[in-house]
């Protein structure tokens, strides 16, 4: 019952050159939906397919139906390359989607410029090049942004602790985690904060334990982590058990919230720019409704990413003068103006040269031990993105 | 009916190489059978046959069959014919040698359950020498110590049958003298049928009833031990008695010529 | 002394997971490259048996146990078997194939999302703090105490136990072992049983402690020095050559920098490779055979 959506979705790609219509507009989607790292991007995926579902059982756009075409890369920049030649030669669609690590971002990138088709990074890190003067073809709904997420969990550290603080860092040894962090560490120190430690761990640690204990070591006050979530999450538990009693900043990613009600610990904060599912905003519970009608593996409350990828994928085809044309769907793309019904602390905005979004926008979550439930500590603060 | 029957026995390995072809032997109960033949002739494929091939010996018996008491024994798997009742004493690597003497016997599964302390009591009775010899690690054991270790495991196994192959290579005369008598002593005792595999015809034929002699993949000569010892052309090759008058090379190819196609 | 802790924890992982590759190769000189796989398989049992059972946590991880036996001698029954007499190179292609296929199903089956078996149980993971002020959670504690359990277990099985020397005898020599009348396919499944067994021990110690992903592949194959810098043919070689790499990996990360971490491993193993190719206790004769 579980896995019968995973199926379906499976069955989708394959059954789809048969059933191919005419007037489906087809988007290729290249994740890292198995390997080490699936948990990160399966969820998201999840909810970019159950939002263009539902798009389609609603009539489509001006009534041709979007075609998703799910392509596995298992993070390895060869498939990546191989599915997105794919997605251009074969399939012949619009807009390529990447939801993977940010090595197969080379070859993807490589790819869309060359055919002058829109790609777009959900759910993985956005590269440099979305940000202004942002590369016509490249654009990114996820979430997390680098420089504007430490600048906000450093903000959000003096707002609570002033800059009078002893602070450790803790990163995951692949590129972008590593240069979010170098500049997470230069940044304190420019605000009058101590920095005392920066850990990096290995993809698979099997044990954070060692790590942790250079950071208590270091007498650390606060650490602000910027890695995927495991890292994250198993450090900050690591130091935990070694009795380090300190506070914990870490990127909300999509396992956050389900993590911090299983760890119930007011001492970790999670900072993000999707807003979490307790708040019970109407689109938060058409998101569970699609996701149990669905009999999704995953919790409504990891779709969020997904979620608005497709909002944005759905608002710029609506706009596109042909929505079954790559350049037309571009051009709606960098004009793109998106609603996003509460999950992010406002709209979605992409300029010509911007296509990141024009503010990004924070809030900082954590556990409330007395309430017993996920309390907002910090409201929405936003920065204008330049 | 006899223990053994092979008739007509073919095998091939790597599925092009013809090792032997038509061989035929009979085993009766309580017997001792000598196959003798020289280097290569296939004596030992004859046994590794008899015995079961395992799958990375990429061996196969073609044509041919192989009947022990009243079942095929033909391409079935060693361990399943050794609890029929058939154990090889085989030529190289005849004992574990990182086990010491003790395990080499405590490996060997029971035939029947519950007898595993009396056969090996049994083992130990036959060769006295191995009770103290009992912690010995089997890599270090003489030539002769290790033969003996390898007969006692196969009583271990509580056979109806035992082939040996090769019992007296690179053994003291003093040694194989031992040997043979353990090998008497067990059919007289047991009750269990030998067919022994031997290079040298004058151990072999010492103890034999009857006897094969096998060369080129192909039986020339049968008979009992009385009348093979007798045979003149036995006596010249394998017994290595000159006899008076030399014979030429063109005698040896009509010995050949006509011997074929016996079985 | 927290610094030894560290070590320890870290060694008794790769410890419980190196023996499972040692056993392997020792009985069937095949290199199981689905090892860290079938650990992390352990440990995804122990969440569906922790699911079903959640009422009676201490027969969810007695049922994962067994069942992990049994995977593992199913896995040879019915995969493994069908390569006795190929060359050794397919069968460790065999094994390469089964953990992605194994990768596969975990995630159709359980999905990506993280788990936390111990949650599901309902326990707790208390800290202890050991003289010295180094602190130890239970089930790291428990992981160092499996270690030790295991390797003594399996030292007694392999020297007094028939089974044992069997498992010892058909790794010398299967084909005399099966003219002794040993079944060789039972030997084999036992030492799959065996490995699969004690790797799923390690992986659901891991899931206890700090929860279950799919990054836990990865840690089989950290593992995987431990075992060649000990000697892929010894199990005390698989206990020395854990401690070795925990030791040089912790006290990189601790003295030196802990960018450093992933590499170690590798690192004391090519100068073992170096220095002495079979590895610290194994037997040069057996390096021959891969």
């Amino acid at each position: 019952m579980k896995f019968k959506s995973m199926i379906a979705g499976i069955a989708v790609v394959y059954a789809a050159p048969a059933a191919m219509a005419q007037d489906t507009i087809k988007i290729g989607l290249t994740g890292a939906l198995t390997g080490p790292v699936a948990g990160t991007y399966a969820p998201a995926v999840e909810g970019l397919r159950l939002y263009l579902d539902g798009v389609n059982a609603a009539g489509g756009i001006g009534g041709r139906s979007v075609e998703l075409i799910l392509q596995d890369d298992g993070a390895e920049p060869s498939r990546a390359a191989a599915n997105s030649k794919r997605f251009l030669t074969q399939d012949g669609v619009v807009v390529m989607i990447n939801a993977s690590l940010s090595s197969t971002y080379a070859p993807a990138i490589a790819e869309a410029k060359r055919a002058g088709v829109p790609l777009i990074f959900s759910a993985s890190a956005c590269p440099p090049e979305v940000f202004p003067p942002a590369d016509p073809n490249l654009f990114c709904t996820t979430g997390f942004g680098p420089k504007y997420d430490s600048q906000a969990a450093l903000a959000f550290i003096e707002a609570t602790d002033g800059t009078d603080v002893q602070i450790g860092f803790q990163a995951m040894a692949i590129p972008v985690s590593r240069g979010e962090i170098d500049y997470a560490e230069t940044l304190a120190g420019e605000m009058g904060m101590t920095p005392v430690a920066k850990e990096i761990t290995p993809p698979p640690a099997p044990d954070y334990s060692p790590f942790a204990s250079n950071i208590e070591n270091a007498g650390a006050e606060w650490v602000w982590s910027w890695a995927p979530w495991v890292a994250q999450v198993k450090t900050f538990e690591a130091l935990r058990r070694l009795g380090w009693e300190g506070d914990y900043v870490l990127y909300s990613h999509l396992e956050a919230e389900g993590e911090l009600e299983r760890i119930k610990d007011a001492g970790l904060y999670a900072i993000g720019a999707n807003a979490m599912f307790s708040e019970g905003l109407p689109v938060m519970e058409e998101i569970a409704s699609a996701t149990e009608a669905a009999g999704s593996s995953y919790e409504a409350n990891q779709m969020t990413e997904g979620w608005i990828a497709g909002m944005v994928i759905e608002a710029a085809l609506s706009a596109a003068e042909d929505p079954g044309d790559a350049a037309s769907v571009r051009d709606a793309l960098s004009s793109v103006s998106v609603d996003t019904e509460g999950l992010r602390g406002g709209p979605l905005e992409w300029t010509e040269d911007n296509h990141f979004r024009t503010v990004q926008s924070y809030r900082v979550y954590r556990w409330n031990t007395d309430s017993g439930q996920i309390e907002t500590v910090r409201d929405w603060t936003s920065y204008d993105v330049q | 009916m006899s223990l053994l029957t092979v008739d007509k026995l073919e095998v091939v390995y790597q599925r092009a190489i013809t090792a032997i072809q038509g061989v035929s032997l009979r085993v009766e109960e309580r017997q001792i059978v000598a196959l003798l033949g020289t280097n290569g002739a296939g004596k030992t494929t004859t046994l590794r046959a008899i015995s079961g091939f395992l799958g990375l010996d990429d061996a196969r018996v073609t044509e041919g069959s192989i009947r022990f008491r009243d079942t095929q024994l033909e391409n079935r798997p060693p361990y399943e014919i050794t609890r029929r009742g058939l154990a090889l004493v085989p030529e190289r690597d005849k004992v574990f040698p990182n086990l010491t003497v003790a395990e080499n016997l405590a490996v060997v599964p029971s035939r029947t359950s519950g007898t595993a302390r009396k056969m090996e009591e049994r083992a130990y009775h036959f060769f006295p020498r191995l009770t103290d010899l009992r912690r010995r690690t089997a890599g270090l054991l003489s030539g002769g110590e290790r033969q003996m270790l390898a007969i006692a495991a196969g009583i271990m196994c509580d056979p109806d049958l035992l082939l040996v192959d090769e019992l007296s290579l690179g053994l003291s005369p003093v040694a194989v003298e031992e040997l043979t008598k353990s090998l008497v002593a067990i059919r007289d005792e047991l009750g269990v049928s030998i067919l022994l595999v031997e290079q040298s015809a004058t151990v072999a034929l010492g103890i034999a009833d009857y006897g094969y002699v096998l060369e080129n993949g192909r039986i020339v000569l049968d008979g009992d031990a009385q009348r093979l010892r007798d045979h003149s052309d036995v006596q010249e090759f394998y017994l290595g008695h000159t006899g008076s008058d030399r014979r030429s090379y063109r005698d040896v190819k009509q010995y050949r010529r006509s011997r074929r196609w016996y079985g | 002394m927290q610094l030894v802790v560290n070590i320890l924890v870290l060694a008794s992982i790769y410890a419980l997971i190196a023996c499972g590759y040692v056993l392997i190769y020792r009985v069937s000189r095949v290199l199981n490259l689905a090892h860290g796989e079938l650990m992390m398989l352990g440990a995804y049992l122990l969440v569906a048996t922790a699911s079903g059972l959640s009422n009676s946590p201490v027969a969810a991880l007695l049922l994962a146990l067994a069942l992990s036996l049994v995977v593992g001698g199913m896995v040879y029954l019915f995969l493994m078997r069908r390569m006795t007499g190929e060359m050794v190179l397919a069968a460790v292609l065999t094994t390469v194939a089964l953990g992605i296929l194994l990768r596969g199903l975990i995630l159709l089956i359980w999905s990506a999302s993280p788990r936390h078996p111990r949650d599901m149980l309902g326990w707790e993971n208390p800290v202890f703090t050991l003289p010295g002020d180094a602190r130890i959670s239970l089930y790291a504690g428990l992981l160092i105490v499996s270690t030790v359990v295991v390797y003594g277990a399996l030292f007694l099985f392999l020297r007094f136990g028939r089974w044992g020397m069997r498992m010892r005898a058909a790794g010398q020599n299967p084909l005399l072992a099966a003219q002794r009348g040993i079944r060789l396919h039972a030997v084999f499944a036992l030492a799959w049983g065996l490995s699969t067994f004690t790797g799923a021990t390690a992986g659901m110690l891991i899931a206890l402690d700090s929860g279950l992903d799919s990054t836990m592949v990865m840690i089989g194959l950290k593992a995987f020095p431990a075992a060649l810098v000990g000697g892929l043919d010894s199990l005390a070689g698989a206990l020395i050559g854990a401690l070795i790499i925990a030791a040089a990996e912790v006290g990189v990360i601790r003295f030196i920098d802990p960018l450093l971490a992933d590499v170690v491993p590798f690192l004391v193993l090519i100068v073992m490779l170096v220095v002495r190719p079979w590895g610290l206790f194994g037997t040069r004769e057996e390096l021959d055979r891969v």
